[in-house]
């Protein structure tokens, strides 16, 4: 016997292709930045490297960070 | 790539590692972009992607458009039939070497796959939706039957319709043979030298992940005025993990390799531009 129509758990609501293709979301192309705090982009502004300053590149070995009282592993 | 573009390079200036790299990706940017900009029927973008486990570095090309395309006056345009339908024809039968499209054929398979078991025709169909559906007679009449779908194609979709060409208008006759010309060019490129192939197992090592991706390309030749419900249910897994939107992936295990490369870009990219010029044409009526 075929499970009675009342039973079954109704689809997810979705957007169609045409609407889905018109808002441009979804796109797998591209990662968007996740949402953060202004102070976590902050953060995220010292990490990143600026390419066309060389202040910004590490010196190698890396230095421990003051806060660590054990010398890294390696 | 680095060893490509000091190659290229008129002076023997010194750069930083990171100057270099600037250098480097401005030089090879420029070079595409050029080749790639009178492209307007698709978006089409080239990353240069890191071998891993031995395997040389690869250039992959990416189609960015999704949808239908712009078909022209081969869907909207009040030209005679015959001569859409040729237009529309040759299309289908090429456009598939260098784009990720798919057309009605493909979307009939796939709607047959997920209604009717791969059933073809309207009594198998029905036995089909009966037996794996457990549907009544009486639902079965509601659902879409495969001669339904078929008769939904506007007659300049259906090839049989199709003008000899001999019997196109002289500047129509020459753009197919425009298309046809820059499509055999195309495939007569080695498959290891060619901006517009991929092999799956290949583009599986080289881009973890894609097997999460639909099989199915994110172009369509199917229009969505008579298809947007079929074209919408195939389209599902598509839209929540990605399409196959890969137009070509090319390792390259030496650096003479990046020569061959651009010269298969420059085919394709005077294929695509037959194409678009086909669908700008709009013949005048007779």
């Amino acid at each position: 016997m075929p499970p009675a129509q009342s039973a079954a758990i109704p689809a997810a609501p979705r957007k169609t292709l045409l609407e889905w293709i018109e808002h441009d979301d979804g796109n797998t192309t591209g990662f968007p930045q996740p949402p953060c705090s202004a102070q976590a982009q902050a953060l995220h502004a010292r990490i990143l490297l600026d390419p066309a300053n060389h202040k910004g590149e590490a010196a190698e070995p890396l230095q421990p960070p003051a806060g660590l009282r054990l010398a890294p592993l390696g | 790539m680095g060893r490509w573009v000091s190659a290229r390079e008129a002076t023997s200036k010194r750069y930083t590692r990171v100057g270099a790299r600037k250098r480097i990706e401005q030089v090879f940017n420029a070079a595409v972009l050029e080749i790639l900009e009178p492209i307007e029927l698709v978006d089409l973008r080239v990353a240069v992607l890191v071998g891993e486990d031995d395997n040389p570095p690869a250039i992959a090309l990416v189609c960015e458009t999704l949808g239908q395309l712009d078909l022209g006056w081969i869907e909207t345009g009040d030209a005679p039939i015959p001569w859409r339908a040729a237009a529309y024809a040759a299309l289908g039968e090429t456009l598939g070497t260098a784009l990720p499209v798919f057309g009605y054929q493909d979307l009939f398979d796939e709607i047959s796959m997920y209604y009717w078991d791969g059933e073809i025709d309207d009594e198998s169909a029905r036995r089909s939706l009966a037996a794996y559906q457990g549907l009544s007679a009486e639902e079965i009449e509601e659902q879409t039957l495969p001669s339904e779908m078929n008769a939904r194609r506007p007659d300049w979709m259906i090839g049989a319709n199709a003008a000899k060409p001999a019997c196109l208008p002289k500047e129509l006759a020459q753009a197919l043979h425009r298309l046809r010309d820059a499509h055999k060019a195309l495939e007569h490129l080695a498959s290891d030298r060619n901006a517009w192939h991929f092999d799956s197992d290949a583009l599986y090592e080289y881009v973890p992940g894609i097997e999460e991706c639909s099989s199915l390309p994110p172009l369509t030749l199917v229009p969505f005025e008579e298809f947007a419900r079929e074209l919408d249910d195939v389209a599902r897994h598509g839209m929540e993990m990605g399409f196959m939107d890969f137009c070509g992936l090319c390792p390259l295990p030496e650096v003479s390799r990046i020569d061959a490369w651009f010269a298969s870009l420059r085919l394709g990219v005077q294929f695509l531009l037959a194409a678009q010029d086909l669908v700008r044409l709009d013949p005048p009526n007779p």
